[in-house]
């Protein structure tokens, strides 16, 4: 078996921990002296068969998934199966299992144990036959192994196996010997390549273009509406800039028919076998994207071709409603996603960290909000997507798009509003220098009027900063960032930073409660010896406490991130889609669009395994994707054990 | 550079504990509900157990030196319970002060009251006056940062910082926010030589200080607080961690350090207290004892409890 450990593994294993082997017995007997600690307790095998029982699931949930995820793209032999019933074809074997057949026919059992049928792929697709088909291997009458057999795969996902029967191109005599095709395949590949790239890029400046004609349009219509007096000079502006925009649309769509003009012609004609009588096919050569001769394929061939299509699939876009193609821009939804996520939950909850355990007195408050963090680290994940999308999409991204009217909030008349911006700075900083006192001369003893100053100003403090939001929330005149696109919504729908942000509050607990358990793990004693060196609380906490609690408070953020990018449920409500191919990743800096909504593996992968059609036929994609997405989480993981060895490294915690 | 002292105490030859194992005496925690001499009850002890003022026996020849810190009626609570009681002392400036008695006697809380370190503990509350070359430390306008500067301390174990060692020793000074390079490696070469330590290091002021050794990391402690030129040193058994030759090292600074800096030490060794200080302070239970002259108190203590403390009898 592949997965067991080679013998020489296994008797180092044995030497190490000699209870395993009783055959190192004689190993330890060459050394000097004998081992004593054998002491074998009943709560030993207790303890050990629980472990081996929780690793054996999850060695064969890894195995399984490590097997299937490596075999997904694994090119499988083409058999010729003439059935008992006239039928003919050029299959894959998927897989095959025992069944218990109908009791129609009383012989059945006849041979001993149950019979086998097998699950096989037809590469004939849309020719009036079932892809997949489970036959009973009772019913073959002969199977071979055609050495010429070819599996095709098409742009849209379709595979097809065939005898190649002829390449034809134009201004060239049509190949007939399949050793041929193949070689021409080769290069023909490239040019093809190269020309759709050429297409596609064609295409994107296209729509870019239309898409700047549409925004400058906006644009002027509300130049035009807020600024009528000007209405001759924004017209003329207006007609200048369209015109020179519809003459680069019309410069590239020209460029466009040329490149659909020079479309290379190549046919190739296979013969297929969807049943009874082999068919002629052919293919256009500008629909294909591999082919490979499956039956003469030696090892080394086969991981080239896995290779190749793992590479298809790390940086190609999903096809054919996500059952074919690639992920890339689920990926990049994903690190992005990721990335901002960190970005915002990690100042966040450091500084809440940071007050919660070096700033805040211990008491009945403190506890409170402690355990609430607790408890909100375990709230149904779903939750914060509700939330996310009531909130953040709606009021916050319906506020950005289109002011305080687009989501119902009176704005307030603009005296009353300076008024109450005058009243809140007052307050604020009257209750700052109160507390500044407070803060300065540490007597925490002292009076109780001493003290209720403190919490006053503290109150007030907190009150001002709420009160602070709410103002620029209420901003008089604010009419919204994107109120000539509406109703159409720019951030008033699920988006990148909505996720991102959703994603943030989502694993802010955990960050706060592990930022606090790393700080916590700092020893009074150097605080101690910072403050007698008379340091400050915010100096001790620069210089001595962040210091040494940051292996563990950045272990707690990559543990964040890796949940936060496994993460699906909230996601599919705040900006996740099943198909958002562009990446704008080949446009302009920053290469993010925040307000996009994107895609992402966690929901990729349900979309692709549970809502497409032919989920068979998808199989493959399925474990390919998972097998992607644990990785990425893995990678994560183990970044945070190397990132904590490595700052063990360099401030060794004790000495 | 002296020999390592001989450490045996003769009341550990009594008790039969090999010296090599335990060098130092560490008295056991008193127990506050009962007198805890079995063997001799004490008239005094007992009346401290019950709770009693008692007068601490204060030898006249302290009063004949200049003070520098000035304790007065200073008490101590822990929320509810009180630890120091009462107490009145004051401290001989360019002298080395030492605090003994057996554990939870107080001797720890009151020395880390002088640099105020206690405010760090939310629930502690105090009484009395102490003062600092006769400005005052406890009264709420007082800049307890600047307060700490003047002082520095050494704690039981050593706490270098996840620093370097170059970084470690000229801390009090970044915080104060020098920044001119050759001021700051002025100031880490004089304190680790005063540390005895900077052949040790000069070669590796880069490398990270919890990479040496226990003795050389409280040395660092030692350079560290004597790095920005403090009026007062405060020790806080600041040998209790270290086997005997680095202690017999750290002995030996304090021998190089009296006269340019008081001290005031807190020790369980008693040979270390007869040693190295000028003046001793016996406490217990939150009072002081007997204060005096190291050399009256060991050899000719007025009170009786003293006596059989020095010679090992209670504690």
């Amino acid at each position: 078996m592949r997965l067991l450990p080679s013998l020489t593994r296994w008797s180092r294993l044995s030497s190490r921990f000699p209870a395993l082997d009783a055959s190192s017995n004689k190993e330890s007997s060459s050394e000097q002296g004998r081992i004593v600690s054998l002491t074998v307790e009943p709560m030993r095998w207790l303890t050990g068969g629980a472990l081996i029982g929780a690793l054996t699931l999850l060695l064969i949930f890894l195995g399984l998934l490590l097997w299937e995820g490596a075999m997904a793209f694994w090119p499988r032999k083409l058999y010729l199966i003439q059935t008992t019933d006239q039928q003919a074809w050029l299959v894959e074997l998927v897989r095959e299992e025992t069944f218990t057949p109908l009791r129609t026919k009383p012989d059945s059992h006849s041979e001993g144990g149950l019979p086998l049928r097998q699950l096989l792929y037809l590469g004939a697709p849309g020719m009036g036959v079932q892809p997949l088909r489970w036959v009973p291997t009772a019913a073959y009458q002969e199977v071979k192994l055609p050495k010429a057999a070819l599996s095709v795969e098409l742009i849209s996902g379709e595979r097809f196996h065939g005898i190649p029967l002829a390449l034809s191109e134009e201004e060239r005599p049509p190949l007939t010997r399949p050793a041929d095709i193949i070689a021409r395949w080769q290069q023909l590949r490239t040019e093809l390549d190269a020309w759709r790239n050429w297409k596609a890029s064609t295409r994107r400046e296209l729509s870019r273009l239309s898409e700047r004609l549409e925004q400058a349009q906006k644009e002027h219509r509300k130049a035009l509406r807020l600024r009528p007096q000007d209405a001759f000079g924004i017209n003329r502006e207006w007609d200048l800039q369209r015109q020179a925009l519809e003459k680069s649309i019309q410069s590239a769509q020209q460029q466009l028919n040329e490149i659909l003009a020079q479309q290379p012609t190549v046919r190739l004609t296979l013969q297929v076998f969807p049943g009874p009588k082999p068919e002629q096919y052919t293919i256009d050569g500008i629909d294909l994207i591999r082919l490979y001769p499956a039956n003469q394929l030696s090892a080394l061939d086969r991981i080239g071709v896995v290779l190749d299509r793992w590479f298809s699939f790390l940086t190609e876009q999903p096809r054919a409603a996500n059952s074919a193609g690639g992920v890339m821009p689920a990926l990049w939804g994903t690190i992005v996603m990721t990335l901002l996520m960190s970005v915002i939950a990690a100042p966040f909850g450091l500084i809440t960290a940071l007050h919660l355990r070096e700033y805040a007195r211990p008491g009945a408050l403190l506890l409170l909000v402690r355990i609430s963090l607790r408890n909100l680290a375990g709230v149904p994940s779903i939750v914060y997507g509700v939330f996310g999308l009531g909130f953040f999409c709606y009021v916050l991204g319906g506020y950005l798009d289109g002011g305080a009217d687009a989501v119902g909030w009176a704005p307030w008349p603009a005296k009353t509003w300076w008024l109450a911006v005058a009243l809140t700075a007052f307050c604020g900083t009257g209750a700052f220098l109160l507390g500044l006192r407070q803060f300065a001369g540490i007597d925490p003893q002292g009076p109780l009027l001493y003290r209720l100053r403190g919490m006053l100003s503290l109150t007030l403090w907190a009150i001002c900063l709420v009160f602070f939001v709410v103002l620029i929330a209420t901003i008089p005149g604010f009419q919204g960032l994107y109120r000539s696109n509406l109703p159409e919504p720019t951030f008033g729908t699920g988006g990148l930073l909505w996720a991102s942000i959703t994603m943030a509050l989502l694993t802010l607990p955990v960050v706060v409660v592990s930022t606090e358990e790393a700080l916590a793990s700092v020893p009074f004693s150097l605080r101690e010896g910072s403050y007698a060196c008379g340091a400050s609380q915010w100096q001790t906490i620069r210089r001595v406490v962040l210091p040494r609690a940051l292996p563990g408070m950045l272990t707690g953020l990559v543990l964040a991130m890796a949940r936060a990018a496994g993460e699906v449920a909230p996601l599919m409500l705040v900006g996740t889609v099943k198909l958002a191919p562009e990446v704008p990743w080949k446009e302009r800096f920053p290469f993010v669009r925040l307000e996009d909504q994107f895609m992402h593996l966690g929901y990729h992968l349900f979309d692709v395994g549970f809502q497409s059609q032919n989920g068979e036929l998808s199989r493959s994609l399925v474990f390919a994707t998972a097998l992607l997405l644990v990785a990425i989480v893995f990678v994560l993981n183990l970044s945070a054990v190397w990132l904590r060895a490595w700052l063990r490294h360099q401030y060794p915690l004790s000495a | 550079m002296a020999v390592p002292h001989h450490r045996t105490t003769p009341s550990s030859r009594e008790e039969g504990v090999p010296p090599e194992t335990t060098p130092f005496v560490e008295p056991p925690p008193p127990e506050t509900s009962r007198p805890t001499v079995p063997a001799a009850p004490s008239h005094r002890l007992l009346r401290i157990s019950q709770g009693d003022e008692i007068p601490a026996e204060i030898h006249q020849s302290v009063g004949e030196a200049t003070p520098i810190l000035k304790i007065e009626n200073f008490s101590l609570w822990y929320g509810r319970q009180q630890v120091l009681f009462n107490i009145s002392m004051p401290f001989a400036k360019g002298k080395v002060s030492a605090l003994i008695g057996p554990s939870g006697c107080g001797k720890s809380t009151l020395l880390r009251s002088m640099n105020r370190l206690n405010d760090l503990i939310p629930s502690v509350r105090v009484s009395g006056t102490m003062t600092l070359a006769d400005e005052p430390i406890y009264r709420s306008s007082v800049d307890v940062i600047a307060l700490r500067k003047r002082m520095g301390m050494v704690f039981q174990k050593p706490n270098p910082f996840p620093m370097s060692i170059f970084e470690n020793v000229v801390y009090p000074l970044r915080i104060d926010g020098e920044r001119n390079r050759s001021r700051l490696e002025e100031a880490c070469e004089r304190s680790l030589r005063a540390a005895a330590l900077w052949e040790d290091v000069k070669d590796r002021l880069r490398k990270n200080a919890l990479r040496l050794s226990g003795g050389e990391q409280q040395r660092l402690c030692l350079a560290r607080a004597i790095a920005s030129q403090p009026e007062i040193l405060l020790l806080d058994e600041p040998c209790s961690s270290l086997d005997p030759i680095a202690t017999g090292k750290i002995e030996d600074l304090l021998q190089d350090l009296t006269g340019s800096y008081t001290v005031i030490l807190v020790t369980h060794n008693m040979q270390q207290a007869a040693r190295a200080s000028h003046f001793t302070a016996l406490m217990y239970a939150g009072r002081l004892l007997e204060y005096g002259r190291t050399s009256d108190l060991f050899t000719n203590p007025h009170l009786k409890e003293t006596n059989d403390y020095v010679t090992g009898r209670f504690g």
